[in-house]
Order: structure tokens, then C-alpha cells, then sequence
């Protein structure tokens, strides 16, 4: 029932489809809209990186009933570009506005939301680890999960498990204990013809 | 009396010796200072084994509080489980942190551990303890409260010597505490000197039971202020819930023995339970008419049991505490010492000065 | 009194865990005392992090289930409960009536016993022991009736996409029941132990204060933010599953401050309580699970399923490509959010108040490092 997923779907999340915007969202944000749509009452809109922060003040304190809570700011690989997704709500509302930017894979850079909201600090610090995404203006621009010597960024889809990595090798006993594993294959190996050799 | 037999044997051992020295032309000194160091021996083993039992008491008392068991398995109703644990900790490594001061990590425990012992010397067993064990001194309650103060210094030099910031916190705290709850401590104490006209804890006693049990100053109105600020500046001398701040183990990690391990670990717990004891021992003797029993002269049961027994429940009353009170904020404590007590402890001073005149 | 200018005074860096038993697991505060003040705190995580959201990526939906338990373990239910509702959402698949009824009730039996946990921790936290083994003594009970049901007793994996794992044991609804009828005579309890104890009061009262600003600043939610005075509750805002229809007040006080935060916890296990007992009167008979394919592959799209978390606002990010394998999954996770307020607020306490501060806030390690 769900497997007749065709091209046009894609273009759901963000694209053509859907209704028209809401008319308040429209005269607000006005031509920084590049794409918009809403999909099962939620409003969908996608700004440049450039206009990313002016477009979320707008929404968030200067409509009449502004989207003000951010309920989430994570980070999405697709397969032409990196996202950054905001997830704003009205207060005391299941009113959702959804801001996407889309950012080029190499070298992302987008203004920091902390400006709007300090709770932005840590969600684009995970993004910025996970995702490669620099944030412009952020006043604490660590890591925050991962390990310091990790290389790459893990949430990507091209990220390569790094095998030398000493809290990620995937084997440790074998390097470690090449003795140990030794004598145990090779005291399982005999074993192993015998209980073929009972199956003959 | 059953105790005084002890007593008579006592004595005649050392009438023995006496003899025996002057026959040999000894100094009778020796016999004294034989004396001095079986009674304190003595003493020091019983503290010891009373702080064992006191651990059991208080895991039995939690337990009951807490809807569980405490220790079952070692002997009886688990009393043997301290002992066990004492044997544990003993074999355990006796680690000292990189950086620490050695001799002040060293002496903290000891310190702390013979300040309060030395306490103990003073407090009147029993009618007929004439053991070296006990002096009758005629200054004892300053001697008490002048040599238990001391031990701050020893959790001072273990905070500070720990190289440990937490430690150092538990250590500054309780000084704080320690210096700040003697002061209305004491003037709970001079109520009590004032009624009964001298410094000596024997004596006091014995002006307690000279009229029965209505004699005792824990039923003279005119103390009961004091008696209550004894009880919370007892509880707070003792660093217990819901005055544990130095030790405050959600903030402060433990404290000021966070780095201790070993027997020097056991030596800050012991003395702990023992302190909590000997605040009993000293409720009992200053309010509780000491070994004197309730029942009158005509009571079979040693005067030294009826002490415990007073001391106990002491013990279960800061145990109680303990397990339902949440702790105090520093601020909170200061405030309650200084904002607090120490006023009333002068409205008590007050009280007792015109009981004393009129009465 | 003369002042010594060469005496020199200096701020204290002090480094409250990852080891110290009161930050609720591996969470690492660098605190700069001055004396008994903080002057600074900077909160360090990541001790725990699991990568929960790349194991997304190489599992299938269904595979995924049983991560959805482990990172806020204490709530393991309502975890469960956002994750099959964005699966659910996405696949378009209808539950029953009775999948539904037994999903909210677990996830208030859930809720009751993170709250229990709070409270004795918070208990620990102020220096008061008992509380927590009472506690320990009602979540036993609940945690019977999960283990009963699941056969777990911490990570349940109980809901299935599209349904149950079993219907509810026999004697599931008496028990319950019982439960129910002796439950808000603890909390009375609980209350004497430590609540009305006008110690803990004195502590509570005043510290952390969390205002209705700074909350929108740092999107603060659950007990956190209706201790401010503001009703957001997932439960009433989104209303999914059978919350609409269910009466349960959302408790608030205007306060702000750790102790407002407190009473507010303690009034929901109540409201659980109410809710559990009409979900009981009102359990329909019938079927748990519907029909849903062997191969899940959902549309492509994305979901965003908010659900009211003992913590807060509980939210899955579910983008589907197509394939049986989540295209990205992103929990909003309740705690994270709400840690990052915690220096603001503790800034000019004691070091006392920055363990009850820390505690009143509720957090899950877990759930912030996921």
C-alpha cells in the first residue's frame, strides 16, 4: 500500500506540492521564499542561507501570531545538498512551520539561529560535528558529543568508519590479544573438522 | 551491685601491686601509670566496640525507617556485620593521592580520632568508678569541650592535606560549622553549670540524683531551652543530617575524607559514631541524671547500663534525624547558629539566672 | 579593620563529575566558585553519546524498536510511543481503539514511575534518603506490571508498529486498579517525607528561578515550563492518541523556582493517576494489532511526531526515502533542551542549590547524549 513512491513525492517534503502558503506567512517572508508548500497543515518553506536568520525573526517575533518556540534545529544529508531544519511552533499550538536551508556539501556555512535563541547553541554545535556545517557567529563553536580526534563527520552518508580509531575499531580483541584469538581459532578449528567429519 | 565487685577487684589488684613495687623499692608511680593505661585501654576498646555496634544500630535503624531489613546475614540479625566490615576495610590498600601532604594526611585521622577519645576520660560511669579510667576532674566540662574542639583542627589538616578541592570544601565547611554551633553549645552548657554550681561532671550528677528523678535537669523547666539547643548543637557538632554539610555527600562528593581509604578511612568513620555516642554520654550525664536509675537507689541494674541505656537513646533520636530530615543549606546553617540559637541561648542564660536567683 | 591589599583572593575551578553522585549519571559540570558561590557553570556531555541516530540509518523500522527504549531509560514506554507514532504516520497505518488505550496507559504508568524516581533522587540530592526507598517501593509495583505484561523490567520493547507485542495479562486491569486506589494516599506520603518538611521548603524555595522568557530563550518544556506558570503540555497542544479524550487538569504554578517545579511533578503523578483510572473504565474490547506489511516501506516524506514526555516535549524526525531503512531519524530529546538552561540558573548559587537545581530540572544522561 505504501510502495507506490514515485519522483513526484520528492518533491513533497519542501517542493511544488501540497496547498498554497498561508497568506500571513507569504506577505511576511515575501520573496525569501525560494520554495514553499503545505503538507498535512504543516507549512514548509525553504529560505537561502543568507537570509536564513531574518526570515526565523520574522517568523518568531513579528507575525501576529508569531511561531516563537524552536522546537528543534537538526541537520539532514540529502543526497544533492546538506540541510539545516528548523522546526518552529506557536506557542500553545500544534501550529508548525518548518524552515529548511539548503547548503552546498562542500564547505557549508549558515549564520547561527543563537541569536534568536540560546537553545540553538548546542543543537548547532551536534549539527556542526555530525554535519561539517559551520555557524557563522556562534559563540561556543566546539564539539559536543563526539570525541576530539574523530575525523569527518559521522552523519553524512559518505562517512567512512575510521578502523584505526581507538574507541571505534571494530575488532579490539583481535588486535589487542593476537595470541589469544590464535589459540582459540586454531584449538576451535580441529573441532570444527571433527564435527564435519561426524556429519559425513 | 554487680559493678562494684568489678571495682573491689580493681582496687585490690592495685593495692597488690602497690605492695609488690614497694618490696622491690619500685616507685609506686608505675602502678599509677599501669593504671592510667589499662583504664584507657579500656576505654578506647570499649569506644571502639560501641562505635561497632552503633554502625549495626544505625543500618538496623535505616532499615526500620525505610520500609527494609539492614544486614541479616552476618550472626544474629546481622550484628557481626560491622565487625566484618571493619576487618574488610582494614586489609584494604591505604592510598594516598599524588600531591597530598603526607604528615597532614596522615595526622588528620589520628588527631580527630584521639581528640575525642581524649573526651572520654572525664565522663562519669558509674557511681564507684574510681578506674583511673575516669578523673574526676573539677574543670571536666571545659576539658570536654575544650579537647573535643580540637578535632576540627584534624579534619581541617585531612581537607587541606588531601590535595582535593572537594576536600578542601568539606574541610572549610566544617570548621565553619564546628566553630559557629560551639557557641551556643556552650551557652546550653553554662545554663547547666550555672543550676548546678560546678564545673565537674561527677558532681553534677550526683546534685541530679540527690533528689530522685525529678532532680534531673532535663525535668527542671527552666533547662528545657538549653536542653534543646544541647540537642541540635550536639547534632551539628557530630556532622549529622540535617547538619552533614561538610560531608554532604550529593554536594561534596564525601568531604573531607574524600581521599581516605584504609584504616585511616575507618578511623574518620569510627569516630564519628563514637562522637555521636559521646554527645549521648554527655546528654545523658548533664540532663539525664547520668548512672543514676529512674526507679530509685533500690534498683538491682548497674548504673553503667542505665548510662548506656540514656546514651542510646540519644543515638536513636540523632539516628531518627538522620533518616528522615533532608540536609541544610550552608547559608541556612550559619543562619540558624547565628541568627538563631545563639539568641536563644541567651534567652536561656537569662532564664536560668533568675531560676537561679528565685528558686 | 585594615585591609591587606597583598592578600590575594581567587575563584575556585572546581569539576563536579563525570564521576560524583549527584549529577544523575555522567554529566560533567565545570563550576567557578567563588567561596560557596557559583560564578560560572559550564555543563560538559557527550560520556554517553550512542550514535542513536546513525544506528537508525542501517536498521529497518521494525529493527529500530528496541533503540527507541534505551536512551531515556526511564521512560522507555513513552519513547516507544514517539517512535511508533512517526512510523505509524508515515506508513499511514490506523491502530485499534484498544492498541491505543493500552499505549496511553503504559505510557502514564511510565510517566508515574520516572516521577517516583525524580522524587527520591531529588530526595538524595537535599540530604533526605528515605523518600527514595518509599519510592522505589511504588515503581516496584508498577515495574511488576510492566514485567508482567513485557517481560522487562527497564527497557520494555512492548509496542509494535501498527499494534502490541501481547495484549495485557489477565489480571493486568485489578492490579491496576489496586494500584490506583492506594497510589494517591503515597504521595501523601511522600509529601510528609519531603515535600511539607520545611527544610527541604526552605531549600527549594527561591532557587533556580526559571522565567517564562527565559523558557521561550532556551525552549524549556514539560514540569519545567508549567512550573513557570505556563500550561504547554503535548498532551492537551497536540492532543494525539486518546488525550482528547480523557479529562486530566495540567498543573501549573506561577512561581518558577525548583520548588514550583517540584509540586508540579508531584500534582501530575495525581493527574496520571486520574487518567489511568478513566483509561480503565473506558478500555474497549477487541483487537491490538492491525495488519501490516512484512517489507515496511513507507512513502517518501517526513514526519515530525511530538509526544509530552515525563521530561518534556518528546519529539521523532522521521525522513523516509523510500527504502525499509530510515532515510535520517533526529529525536528531539526533552532533556538535552532543557540541560542547556542550567547555567543560567545556577549562576550566583550555592554549590548546595546546584545539585537540587540540577535535580529539579530532571534530566536523563541518556537522553541528552542519545
Amino acid at each position: 500500500m505504501q510502495d507506490q513512491h514515485t519522483s513526484d513525492e520528492e518533491s513533497k517534503q519542501g517542493g511544488s506540492g501540497g496547498e498554497p502558503l498561508p497568506a500571513a506567512i507569504a506577505a511576511a517572508l515575501g520573496s525569501r521564499i525560494t520554495e514553499g508548500a503545505v503538507v498535512d497543515g504543516v507549512v514548509h518553506i525553504t529560505v537561502p542561507a543568507t537570509e536564513v536568520i531574518e526570515a526565523l525573526r520574522i517568523l518568531a517575533f513579528e507575525m501576529d501570531e508569531p511561531y516563537s518556540h524552536l522546537s528543534d534545529l537538526c541537520g539532514v544529508d540529502r543526497p544533492d545538498c546538506i540541510e539545516v531544519v528548523y522546526h518552529l511552533f506557536r506557542p500553545l499550538s500544534n501550529d508548525a512551520c518548518v524552515v529548511r536551508v539548503k547548503l552546498p556539501r562542500t564547505n557549508p556555512h549558515v549564520p547561527t539561529a543563537t541569536v534568536l535563541w540560546e537553545t540553538a547553541n548546542w543543537a548547532e554545535r551536534e549539527a556542526a560535528e555530525m554535519y561539517g556545517i559551520t555557524f557563522e557567529g556562534h559563540p561556543d563553536p566546539r564539539r559536543l558529543l563526539l570525541p576530539d580526534d574523530i575525523s569527518g563527520y559521522p552523519l553524512r552518508k559518505d562517512w567512512e568508519y575510521p578502523q584505526d580509531h581507538p574507541y571505534l575499531r571494530r575488532e579490539p580483541l583481535h588486535e589487542e590479544f593476537p595470541e589469544i584469538v590464535g589459540r582459540v581459532r586454531a584449538e576451535a578449528a580441529p573441532a570444527e573438522d571433527e564435527r564435519d567429519g561426524n556429519s559425513k | 551491685m554487680d559493678s562494684s565487685l568489678i571495682f573491689t577487684i580493681g582496687n585490690a589488684l592495685r593495692t597488690w601491686l602497690e605492695g609488690l613495687c614497694r618490696a622491690h623499692g619500685v616507685p609506686t608511680l608505675v602502678v599509677d601509670i599501669l593504671a592510667w593505661g589499662t583504664g584507657a585501654v579500656l576505654v578506647v576498646v570499649l569506644g571502639l566496640l560501641v562505635a561497632l555496634f552503633v554502625i549495626w544500630l544505625e543500618r538496623k535503624v535505616a532499615g526500620y525507617i525505610q520500609t527494609r531489613l539492614g544486614p541479616t546475614r552476618v550472626g544474629p540479625v546481622g550484628i557481626f556485620q560491622t565487625a566484618m566490615d571493619a576487618l574488610k576495610i582494614l586489609q584494604k590498600e591505604d592510598i594516598i593521592p599524588r600531591g597530598a601532604d603526607y604528615w597532614l594526611h596522615l595526622a588528620g585521622p589520628v588527631l580527630y580520632f584521639t581528640a575525642l577519645v581524649l573526651g572520654f576520660a572525664v565522663i562519669p560511669w558509674d557511681v564507684k568508678a574510681t578506674l583511673a579510667a575516669t578523673v574526676d576532674l573539677n574543670v571536666g566540662l571545659i576539658y570536654v569541650i575544650g579537647v573535643t574542639s580540637v578535632g576540627v583542627l584534624g579534619v581541617v589538616m585531612s581537607g587541606w592535606g588531601s590535595n582535593n578541592k572537594w576536600s578542601l570544601l568539606g574541610a572549610m565547611r566544617a570548621a565553619a560549622q564546628i566553630i559557629s554551633y560551639d557557641v551556643p553549645l556552650l551557652l546550653a552548657l553554662i545554663c547547666v553549670v550555672m543550676v548546678a554550681g560546678t564545673l565537674s561532671l561527677t558532681r553534677i550528677v550526683e546534685l541530679q540524683g540527690s533528689a530522685g528523678i525529678l532532680g534531673w535537669y532535663v525535668f527542671k523547666p527552666y533547662l528545657w531551652l538549653p536542653f534543646i539547643i544541647f540537642v541540635i548543637c550536639g547534632t551539628a557538632e557530630v556532622n549529622r543530617t540535617p547538619f552533614d554539610i561538610p560531608e554532604a555527600e550529593s554536594e561534596l562528593v564525601a568531604g573531607f575524607h574524600t581521599e581516605y581509604s584504609g584504616m585511616k578511612f575507618a578511623l574518620f568513620f569510627l569516630t564519628e559514631f563514637d562522637h555521636m555516642w559521646f554527645v549521648g554520654l554527655l546528654g545523658a550525664t548533664l540532663f539525664l541524671g547520668g548512672w543514676y536509675s529512674p526507679l530509685g537507689a533500690a534498683d538491682p541494674i548497674p548504673g553503667f547500663v542505665w548510662l548506656m541505656i540514656k546514651s542510646f537513646i540519644f543515638v536513636l533520636v540523632l539516628q531518627w534525624f538522620r533518616w528522615t530530615l533532608p540536609r541544610l543549606r550552608v547559608d541556612q546553617l550559619m543562619g540558624l547558629a547565628w541568627k538563631f540559637l545563639i539568641p536563644a541561648g541567651f534567652v536561656a542564660l537569662a532564664i536560668v539566672c533568675v531560676a537561679v536567683l528565685f528558686i | 579593620m585594615e585591609t591587606r591589599s597583598d592578600l590575594r583572593t581567587e575563584e575556585l575551578l572546581i569539576n563536579m563529575g563525570p564521576q560524583h553522585p549527584s549529577t544523575h549519571g555522567v554529566l560533567r559540570l565545570v563550576l567557578t566558585i567563588d567561596g560557596e558561590r557559583v560564578v560560572q557553570a559550564v555543563p560538559h556531555i557527550g560520556y554517553l553519546h550512542s550514535s542513536m541516530e546513525k544506528i537508525a540509518e542501517a536498521k529497518t523500522y521494525r529493527q529500530y524498536m528496541p533503540f527507541a527504549d534505551r536512551y531515556d531509560y526511564l521512560n522507555a514506554m513513552g519513547n516507544e510511543l514517539a517512535y511508533v507514532r512517526a512510523v505509524e504516520k508515515l506508513c499511514g497505518i490506523e491502530v485499534t481503539p484498544r492498541c491505543e488505550y493500552i499505549r496511553v496507559i503504559m505510557a502514564e504508568m511510565n510517566r508515574i514511575a520516572s516521577h517516583l524516581v525524580y522524587f527520591g533522587t531529588l530526595g538524595l540530592d537535599t540530604g533526605s534518603w528515605s523518600p527514595f526507598l518509599y519510592c522505589f517501593r511504588e515503581r516496584e509495583a508498577i515495574i511488576q506490571l510492566f514485567e508482567d505484561t513485557s517481560g522487562q523490567r527497564l527497557l520494555y520493547h512492548y509496542f509494535r508498529i501498527g499494534g502490541l507485542r501481547n495484549d495485557l495479562p489477565s489480571h493486568f486491569c485489578d492490579k491496576l486498579a489496586e494500584f490506583l486506589d492506594y497510589f494517591p494516599a503515597r504521595i501523601n506520603e511522600y509529601n510528609d517525607l519531603l515535600t511539607n518538611n520545611i527544610i527541604f521548603q526552605r531549600r527549594m524555595q527561591g532557587i533556580g528561578y526559571l522565567s517564562p522568557e527565559l523558557c521561550r530563550r532556551y525552549s524549556v518544556t514539560g514540569p519545567n515550563i508549567r512550573g513557570a506558570g505556563i500550561p504547554y503540555d503535548i498532551r492537551r497542544v497536540v492532543g494525539y492518541s486518546v488525550y482528547p479524550e480523557l479529562e486530566f487538569d495540567i498543573p501549573t504554578r506561577p512561581e518558577g523556582d525548583a520548588y514550583a517545579r517540584h509540586l508540579v511533578r508531584v500534582e501530575e503523578m495525581r493527574q496520571s493517576v486520574r487518567i489511568l483510572k478513566q483509561c480503565l473504565e473506558k478500555l474497549p474490547e477487541g483487537e491490538i494489532n492491525v495488519k501490516v506489511p512484512r517489507r515496511l516501506k513507507p512513502v517518501v516524506g517526513e514526519v515530525y511526531e511530538r509526544v509530552e514526555s515525563p521530561r518534556g516535549e518528546l519529539a521523532c524526525y522521521l525522513i523516509s526515502d523510500g527504502s525499509e531503512k530510515p532515510w535520517r531519524l533526529h529525536w528531539r530529546a526533552p532533556s538535552f533542551y532543557n540541560l542547556q538552561v542550567l547555567p543560567e540558573l545556577l549562576k550566583g548559587a550555592y554549590v548546595a542549590d546546584t545539585v537540587a537545581i540540577l535535580g529539579s530540572i530532571d534530566i536523563v544522561l541518556p537522553d541528552v547524549d542519545r
